[in-house]
């Protein structure tokens, strides 16, 4: 009798916690994505294809064209401290553009469908995920997420022809024909920072710290490697520190690099990592400055990383963060974009920017190209538009980026990037840009 | 290297092996009524871990009555998990209980995604930024926090299990389930209220191990990690455990420090070389208690 009451009270007090702590959450709900109809149907036998639709808009019947895209995120894995705002972003751009209206070089309107799938960094699932796309959907573009994935990914994409834009920045996607993205890749921005680096002080020290054991946080050390030397720079280093680390293995990873002096750390993993290793160079007091790679660093980071990271922390960046060109062209489109989904402008940060330029270089794709050519070739057509930019006019999205051009073999859009770092008045303070002329990082990465 | 490095890397062991042996308090006491390991018990340490931030932090509760919140939430699950999973298994073979405690793992791994929704990537509690350093010797104030919660939590269960009517009737138990109900100890709301006190001691274990090493998603690791200080102390023994953790926490600090910059990621596996070594030398740990079986 007891234990039955025990039980009873146990259950109820479990679901009264689970209950309230749903109702003290009060983070903003992101919207479902948008599933075409039938998610839940059976994968057909035969590809799909793109619907071309006839649809009545006033007076005149107009036709519109339906395109399938895939949308892989990272909402729950160790990437997810990114990954929500950047799928928020990629989202709300879908949406944007579908209000706007996406129109091919012929004047046929195209409408995004998209399927959203968080695979939470698993590289496996991301395989049976694009599988999924692929099959089921008939996916004509994705805009995907992960090194490791988008890299396992590559020669598939490549086969099926289907446009692939990452959040990845891999150097190893430079050459690859379907892959794109809209930034330098991580090995020529990680340089950028190695010259900014030897520009601060000569003969600098650098400790590298990153996961061992991760794509995307291994991708630009054999370039760093690489050219540390050229720009005079000593790399006295080498420390593990994993992406889903803790406070603890922060400080373990601080504590083994404290003991070859650096003058500044390499942190090439995301921000959640990164600020705790901050965190650690302020409590053991290591006089350097922690640099951090492009999704290690952003507005979040002195809120996360503790008091008396002023002038200690920077971070790559190849674009000027939103909050800081509001008003500028490209930017404004975002912040429309965000009130659209009713999103704050308090919540728009370069995470959502970067998924929101993800789908933009996708629309810059169409506008580029026929709805015959859209319709006959698919993601091979989207693939050759972006490539006209190589002898034709460059892309460019608004000015959140300097002009783009997408060369057959070689997908390097541009080369600069900002140092923003975090000066003792409290502010960020954007460098640059920086540019690592002279030294093929790309080439030092695929060997 | 250097004595001021050592000394650094002792004080980090220390505090890490407090808290394992905090984390290892949920296992033995549950293997000591059960004979069996309960594997979801990191979950529960990490869904704790959740509940408190999420309470204190966006709530805004408080950070003590939020870690009261997690410790009812850790007992309400520990007690459920007896009465729903663990007693329906009595009498079936031990690997039963194991994998059944594996199924909970991931509903409450899920439980704590649903919980911590935007946050789960991580955060910390809000505690005081202050730094206290003395020579080559740095503590911040979450330090001290979890040490000393760790250390409460295990002093507490200890004093328990010696010194109270209640826990020499649990003991009791765990001893000898019918001995003890021919005695009229009432088993099954003893066996249910050690699962409960084993939620509760790895929920407060969790938030204290949250306080040194913020809240995220890996949390649930280092619990595992805890397994071979339960271990290394023998599966039923209590007492035992506070060294078994300090033996943990010297191993993993000094072999990643040690080892690290040649095997990368070497203090994460150090844990459970321990592990491997204690079962195949001493598989009943340094205090646990020897059975021998005649056949």
């Amino acid at each position: 009798m007891a234990s039955r009451a025990a039980l009873i009270a146990g259950v109820i007090v479990v679901i009264a916690l689970v209950a309230a702590a749903a109702l003290v959450m009060g983070g903003e709900k992101t919207k479902p994505a948008e599933t075409p109809p039938g998610t839940t149907s059976p994968a057909p036998s035969t590809p799909a294809t793109p619907a071309e639709t006839a649809t009545e808009t006033g007076a005149a019947g107009r036709r519109e064209i339906v395109l399938k895209v895939g949308l892989l995120v990272d909402e729950s894995g160790p990437t997810s401290d990114v990954g929500r705002d950047y799928a928020r972003g990629a989202e709300a751009a879908f949406k944007y553009f579908n209000e706007k209206g996406v129109y091919t070089k012929d004047g046929v309107r195209v409408r995004f469908e998209y399927v959203k799938r968080d695979y939470a960094y698993n590289p496996s699932k991301a395989v049976e995920f694009y599988r999924e796309f692929r099959d089921r959907y008939g996916v004509v573009a994705i805009v995907g997420w992960g090194t490791a994935d988008t890299e396992k990914l590559a020669d598939q994409v490549a086969k099926d022809k289907v446009l692939y834009i990452s959040a990845s920045y891999s150097a190893k996607l430079v050459g690859k024909p379907f892959n794109f993205f809209p930034a330098p890749d991580y090995s020529t921005q990680a340089c950028a920072a190695v010259k900014w680096m030897a520009e601060k002080k000569q003969d600098a020290r650098l400790a590298l710290l990153y996961d061992h054991k991760v794509a995307y946080s291994k991708s630009p050390i054999p370039a760093i490697k690489a050219y540390a030397p050229e720009a005079g720079v000593e790399i006295v280093a080498d420390v593990d520190l994993p992406l889903k680390a803790t406070g603890a293995d922060a400080e373990r990873a601080i504590q083994q690099a404290m003991g070859s002096k650096p003058d500044f750390l390499w942190c090439g993993n995301t921000i959640h990592s990164c600020s705790l290793a901050a965190k650690a160079l302020v409590k053991y007091g290591l006089e350097a400055v922690q640099v951090s790679n492009v999704w290690g660093f952003d507005e979040r980071f002195p809120q996360m990383a503790g008091s008396g990271v002023e002038g200690k922390v920077a971070g790559v960046s190849p674009w000027i963060w939103p909050e800081y060109a509001k008003d500028k062209p490209g930017y404004k489109e975002v912040y429309e974009a965000a009130k659209m989904m009713g999103i704050s402008e308090d919540k728009v940060n370069l995470r959502f920017m970067q998924g929101f330029m993800n789908v933009w270089l996708l629309v810059k794709a169409i506008e580029r190209t026929t709805s015959t050519e859209l319709m006959e070739k698919k993601g091979e057509a989207l693939k050759e538009a972006l490539e006209s930019s190589c002898q034709g006019d460059p892309i460019q999205l608004g000015d959140i980026t300097p002009p783009m051009r997408f060369c057959p073999g070689k997908h390097l859009p541009f080369t600069s990037v900002y140092i923003v770092v975090y000066g003792e008045d409290g502010k960020f303070h954007f460098e640059g840009p920086v540019s690592p002329e002279g030294f093929d990082c790309v080439a030092a990465t695929q060997g | 290297m250097d004595a001021g490095v050592a000394l650094m890397l002792s004080l980090q062991a220390a505090i890490m092996g407090v808290i394992y042996a905090s984390l290892a308090l949920g296992f033995n006491m549950v293997y000591r009524v059960s004979k069996s390991i309960n594997l979801a018990h990191p979950e529960i340490a990490l869904f704790a871990a959740y509940v408190a931030y999420i309470a204190s932090v966006r709530a805004g509760i408080g950070l003590i009555p939020a870690i009261l919140l997690a410790a009812i939430a850790g007992f309400a699950i520990g007690a459920a998990m007896e009465r729903l999973v663990a007693r329906p298994l009595l009498g079936r073979p031990p690997v039963a209980l194991i994998a059944a405690t594996l199924g909970v793992f991931y509903v409450l791994r899920g439980a704590s995604i649903a919980v911590a929704g935007p946050d789960w990537s991580g955060g910390s509690y809000e505690l005081p930024a202050t730094v206290y350093r003395l020579g080559p010797v740095a503590l911040d104030f979450s330090d001290i926090v979890a040490v000393a919660a760790a250390g409460g939590i295990v002093a507490l269960v200890v004093a328990m299990h010696r010194f109270t009517k209640l826990g020499i009737a649990m003991r009791a138990v765990a001893e000898d389930a019918y001995g003890a109900a021919a005695y009229g100890l009432p088993v099954k709301q003893l066996t249910m209220l050690s699962w409960g006190l084993a939620g509760a001691s790895g929920a407060l274990a969790g938030v204290a191990l949250a306080a040194k090493a913020g809240v995220s998603p890996g949390l649930d690791a280092y619990v595992l990690k805890a397994l071979a200080a339960s271990l290394l102390a023998g599966l039923d023994s209590v007492a035992g455990i506070v060294l078994g953790g300090v033996i943990l926490g010297f191993v993993e600090q000094f072999s990643d420090y040690l080892l690290g910059p040649i095997l990368p990621g070497f203090g994460n596996v150090a844990a459970f070389l321990v592990m491997l070594v204690v079962l195949l030398v001493k598989p009943y740990g340094l205090f646990g208690t020897e059975r021998i079986e005649r056949v």
